[in-house]
């Protein structure tokens, strides 16, 4: 297949993703049993207020015509208004976003050096020390909730070694950048995690790869071993590897909302729960669609990347089989 | 380092000295093997599965699994390899050795391009000119467009002579070779031994491989090893003339040769053997197989039968779609056209619309044995579960039956309740037999089911196979790429070619007077021990010295 | 051929001291959940009783010292194990069955658009936000976050699983049976179960540690239980404030957590690996 039309059938197939994704999210928010208004506003709350309620979030129309108009508006960007407040979704959830998106985007930098880096060192000669040593320690890393990590980190770094602050105070009217030592903890936390998630699954394929005849026939050509790493290893591991790292935004962002919860970091996940607690169905859908939009846009770059760049490498059917997050 | 520098202008010579290597358990892989390998000659290193031949060959480039216990020492030119320093061992892969491991195209990494292969190898400078010899000293072509192409965009041949010419690239004079050409077709294998021949003068080389046949074409001293010992060693000719040790007796007489045509019974003048019903008879079949390439026509048109008693050869190139005849025949691939009969009856296409009792009459004996038993089942119950089924006897009955079928294709019973990890390769085979003979079938399809054996475990289940088909009557489709095997047990050969057949008769008729090109060119490709060993009749070889050659004129 | 490969792994000369991680890593996971689901009993002080003064350092009032509420640390984890460890088990099984039979099934033909299409929405969904979302919907309750496991695990367990059983059903002892006669009832006992069962299991292994980590995040969220019930990540939860002046009431339940998971994972990936031999 022309590579064009690889890309095309690619996005296509990410833009029905999202499109059952967000089925998905709006069923489960509002089309389950039960009544969204009454579940918002209590059970004791008065016939009027339910009904103006029902009237404000259209909830008499039918599932699917509430569903067009809510996917029609979200198309288009329009985010709606907050169902508790007067609020726009928008201007409530963008400052959170933009702290969310600073501390996964430097999450998934730090993520993706230690899986890479991690997974070569301890792939490269499967069955060595190093080898075990890395495995039996990222086994139990990700044995371990994210909080639990967070926990002992705050335990040893910030009350024992006194070295960091255990909450995020992002100064007001400012970025986390302002004061990166905020984003130490909450960054660190989900690296240890989703890093050795990451590194595991790169790990297998680097050993994989090693054992390929070729980069063995490399190995007694007497290639250097940078050199048999760079030319022969490496390029045969590129694109499975970029799928691992996609697979790891999922886990990433579910990261976001522990790790933002422990270190009290204003980001998008604090405001879910804190949403989910005040049952607020419009901003939650909007937080759900955005986390979603992320990993779906996440495996399309992956598996973008890895059609560009394993075009000449003979297909083979072993996507990365992930181990649950 | 006090060691004097390596050498790489002349053909060095190689010493190994009381070598040992032994695996963590203590088990030994090679027990004090001694060689010395002259500057200038072929070495030959035969031995089967697990007689350490591979390991001896790694270890001449430094190549030791780190778990591994090493004693004894190797010299290259006098330059000690074993404990040397890791510049050493490197320059030598680099600059003073060619290794070309078993299937060579997969020596190739698919992301590099040809030129970058080539360069890669090359010692001095890599320029345009050094990567254009490189390329034309295996024949292939060097234009612009060629070394810009990657290893899929080139057919296999090409595949096979880049592996080669990258190898050599470094213009070393020290060749080492494992298994080159095993798990290739003949032709293929032919052109690639043709191309190595041409590469051996002024060159030192050891070949490492399982077939006699194969190093026979190569090799001027000849060494049998045998869980890890050397048996024996000495020019090659004088040893397979005469072979000091019954090992090496047994199998050059194991080995599979197309001069060797056994005794052929007379199957058809046999008393009413050629009147009777055909078990096997097929009729202008036509069947095609997916590949991720596109659909391959395994056959079109295709008609033979199969007698009771007689054993018919199906030969073909691999790839040829041998497999896909044999498993339309049992009814597991849906072929397009065709019928089939089984004692005189047409039968369903599909085993499934098959009655029980025809299902009864063809049994299949597949390549691999591994996939073939269910890993996690006992054999024992396996060839019951066959007996209670096709026989309709009792569980209890059953059991007594298989393990006399068991001892009847000659496995001790003590095997019986093991699960097939714990059989060698032979007895799974065996086992494979006795399961299929289970059905009392009258037609045996056997698909390559001896090629992933050694030789003289081969040997005796082809001897198996011939007593069944003799005492029981059983007709038998052999179905093989190996000429050498169809002369051992074929009464009658078809030989396949494009889905068509395009040969058939009698083993002597096919192989004395071939008509059609396909079946000389397999002829004429396919190893035979005792040709090469008449075409290399003492007056061309220069006179062996303490194992030294001198010149050897390329063999072919 | 015969040569150990350069770069094959290497045999398992640690396999003694291997088999001793085996035996620790197992001592110590009987040892907690024995302690989970007992230790009740043995509390030194009913759940949710306080005994001094808030946040005071370990000594005086309880080895562990006491929490925000003045709670004895030590009780509250004695009186927290249960639902710690119960609930992700049960939510485990439940997992297990679910993805797992349906894998099995689906292995009879492991390509099935419908299927992946499904797996492929789930797997697009964060786990927390599966959790979050269903906790938006039904509330706080115990049967939310096995819920979630099971939504969370269920394209996992039927992918493993089915890849698992797609080598078995595919194979050549299974056509053999076929050609026998054998009904796939009897092929699915006696040749593809016995393939599947060891994969599956220590597959079941690794997801437990997964269970624990959805079902107390959710507590850990503040979706636990409500006082005086508890378990180990609410505790977590509560005391975060608090940590610097008694760092056991942060620090012991984080413990127990991970001695409950990390050796329940290492034991699983040991048996995953015997089998792989």
């Amino acid at each position: 297949m022309p590579i064009v039309l690889r890309l095309l059938s690619r996005l296509a197939i990410s833009l029905a993703l999202l499109l059952a994704v967000s089925i998905a999210v709006f069923a489960s928010v509002e089309i389950l049993p039960g009544d969204p208004a009454t579940t918002i506003l209590g059970r004791n709350a008065s016939p009027d207020r339910v009904d103006a309620l029902r009237e404000q979030l259209g909830l008499d129309n039918s599932p699917v015509v509430r569903y067009w108009d809510w996917l029609k508006s979200t198309a288009q960007g329009d985010l709606g208004l907050q169902a508790t407040g007067n609020r726009s979704v928008w201007s409530t959830i963008s400052t959170p976003l933009r702290n969310t998106a600073i501390l996964a985007v430097v999450a998934f930098a730090t993520t993706s050096i230690a899986a890479v880096g991690g997974g070569l060192i301890a792939g490269r000669r499967p069955g060595n020390r190093t080898d075990r040593v890395l495995s039996i320690g990222t086994l139990s890393i990700v044995a371990m909730p994210e909080f639990v990590i967070a926990g002992l980190l705050i335990s040893l770094f910030a009350f024992r070694l006194d070295w960091v602050s255990s909450v995020s105070l992002v100064p007001l009217g400012g970025t986390p950048l302002d004061a990166p030592s905020t984003l130490i903890l909450p960054v660190a936390t989900i690296t240890l995690v989703a890093g050795s998630y990451g590194l595991r699954l790169v790990r297998a394929l680097v050993a994989e790869a090693s054992a390929q005849p070729f980069v063995e026939a490399a190995r007694l050509a007497g290639v250097r071993e940078t050199a048999v790493l760079r030319r022969h290893l490496l390029p045969s591991v590129a694109a499975p590897t970029a799928q691992v790292l996609a697979f790891s935004v999922p886990y990433l962002i579910g990261g976001t909302v522990i790790v933002e919860q422990v270190f009290a970091y204003p980001g998008l996940g604090s405001l879910l729960v804190e949403q989910i607690a005040r049952r607020d169905v419009t901003v939650v859908e909007a937080i759900a669609m955005i986390m979603t939009t992320a990993v779906i846009a996440g495996f399309l770059i992956a598996d973008l990347l890895g059609a560009l760049t394993a075009r000449h490498i003979p297909r083979s059917d072993s996507r990365p089989s992930a181990a649950l997050p | 380092m006090t060691a004097q520098p390596l050498r790489f202008d002349a053909a060095p010579k190689v010493s190994i000295d009381s070598l040992t290597i032994a695996d963590p358990g203590g088990r030994l892989i090679l027990s004090d093997v001694s060689l010395e390998i002259a500057e200038g000659t072929t070495v030959g290193i035969v031995g089967e599965s697990g007689s350490g031949k591979s390991t001896l060959l790694r270890a001449i480039l430094g190549a030791v699994h780190r778990d591994l216990r090493v004693e004894g020492a190797i010299a290259v030119d006098g330059t000690p390899i074993l404990g040397a320093p890791r510049s050493v061992v490197a320059r030598l892969r680099r600059e003073g050795a060619a290794y070309l491991g078993q299937d060579p195209p997969a020596s190739l990494t698919p992301s590099m391009r040809v030129e970058q292969l080539i360069a890669e190898r090359i010692v001095e400078r890599a320029t345009f000119r050094a990567i254009t010899e490189a390329l034309h000293a295996v024949q292939l072509p060097a234009d612009r467009e060629f070394r810009r192409r990657r290893p899929y965009q080139l057919s296999g041949g090409q595949q096979q002579r880049l592996a080669l010419a990258r190898a050599l690239a470094n213009r070393s004079r020290l060749l080492l070779l494992d298994e080159p050409t095993t798990s290739l077709d003949v032709v293929t294998q032919a052109m690639v031994l043709d191309e190595i021949a041409r590469q051996q003068s002024g060159r030192t080389t050891v070949i490492v491989s399982h077939d006699l046949a194969v190093v026979a074409q190569l090799a001027d001293w000849l060494v049998v090893l045998r869980d890890g010992e050397i048996i024996e060693q000495g020019p090659f000719i004088d040893v397979v003339r005469q072979p000091a040790s019954d090992y090496l007796a047994e199998i050059i007489d194991a080995c599979p040769d197309l001069a060797k045509k056994h005794d052929q019974r007379p199957a058809h003048s046999a008393p009413g053997g050629h009147h009777l019903a055909s078990a096997l008879k097929v009729d202008g079949l036509r069947a095609a197989y997916e590949t991720r390439s596109g659909s391959v026509v395994a056959a079109a048109d295709v008609s033979f039968d199969v007698h009771p008693g007689e054993c018919v050869a199906l030969v073909g190139a691999s790839g040829s779609g041998k497999s896909t005849i044999a498993r339309s025949v049992i009814g597991v691939h849906a072929p397009e056209a065709g019928t089939v009969r089984l004692a005189d009856k047409v039968v369903a296409p599909r085993a499934a619309d098959r009655t029980h009792g025809e299902r009864r009459r063809v049994q299949l004996i597949a390549q691999d044995p591994w996939a073939a038993l269910n890993p996690r089942r006992r054999v024992g119950a396996a060839l019951a579960r066959s007996v209670e089924r096709f026989r309709g006897v009792p569980r209890s009955q059953a059991g007594k039956i298989g393990l006399d079928l068991f001892e009847r294709v000659g496995l001790h019973p003590d095997l019986f309740n093991r699960r097939p990890d714990r059989l060698s390769g032979g007895e799974r085979q065996r086992v494979a037999i006795a399961i299929a003979l289970a059905a009392e079938p009258d037609v045996l399809i056997c698909d390559e089911s001896t090629s992933a054996l050694d030789v003289s475990i081969q040997a005796g289940v082809l001897d198996l196979l011939a007593e069944l088909q003799r005492e029981l009557s059983l007709g038998v489709l052999f179905i093989t790429h190996d000429l050498g095997v169809v002369a051992r047990i074929a009464d009658r050969v078809l030989v396949l070619d494009d889905g068509k057949l395009c040969e058939h008769g009698t083993l002597s008729e096919v192989f004395d007077h071939p008509h059609h090109e396909m079946t000389r060119h397999l002829l004429s490709t396919s190893p035979s021990l005792s040709a090469t060993l008449e075409e290399r009749s003492p007056s061309h070889i220069h006179q062996h010295a303490g194992g030294k050659t001198l010149e050897q004129p390329p063999p072919l | 051929m015969t040569a150990p490969s350069l770069l094959a792994p290497a045999p398992a000369r640690h396999s003694r001291s291997l088999n001793l991680v085996a035996v620790v890593t197992g001592a110590i996971l009987i040892a907690v959940v024995v302690l989970a689901v007992f230790g009740p009993w043995f509390a030194p002080h009913p759940a949710g009783q306080t005994i001094g003064r808030p946040l005071a350092n370990t000594g005086a009032d309880g080895w562990l010292g006491t929490d925000r509420l003045g709670r004895d640390v030590w009780s509250q984890i004695l009186h927290g194990g249960r639902r710690t460890v119960i609930i992700p088990l049960v939510a485990t099984l439940a997992a297990t069955v679910a993805g797992d039979t349906v894998g099995l099934l689906a292995g009879r033909r492991p390509r099935n658009r419908i299927l992946d299409a499904v797996l492929m929405v789930i797997i697009a969904m964060p786990a927390m936000l599966i959790l979050l979302l269903l906790l938006h919907r039904f509330g706080k309750s115990a049967w939310v976050p096995i819920a979630a496991v099971v939504v969370v695990a269920f394209p996992y367990s039927v992918r493993y699983a089915r890849s698992a059983s797609a080598k078995a059903w595919g194979s050549s002892f299974v056509e053999q049976a076929r050609l026998r006669g054998e009904s796939n009832g009897w092929i699915l006992r006696h040749e593809v179960l016995p393939n599947v069962a060891g994969p599956v299991l220590s597959d079941t292994g690794l997801r437990f540690a997964t269970s624990v980590q959805l079902v107390t995040a959710a507590s850990f969220l503040g979706f636990g239980p409500s006082a005086p019930a508890t378990d180990w990540a609410t505790q977590i939860s509560k005391n975060l404030d608090g940590a610097s002046l008694n760092l056991w009431a942060i620090a012991a339940p984080a413990l127990m957590i991970a001695l409950l998971t990390v050796p329940a994972n290492l034991l699983a990936d040991r048996l995953a690996a015997r089998i792989e031999q």
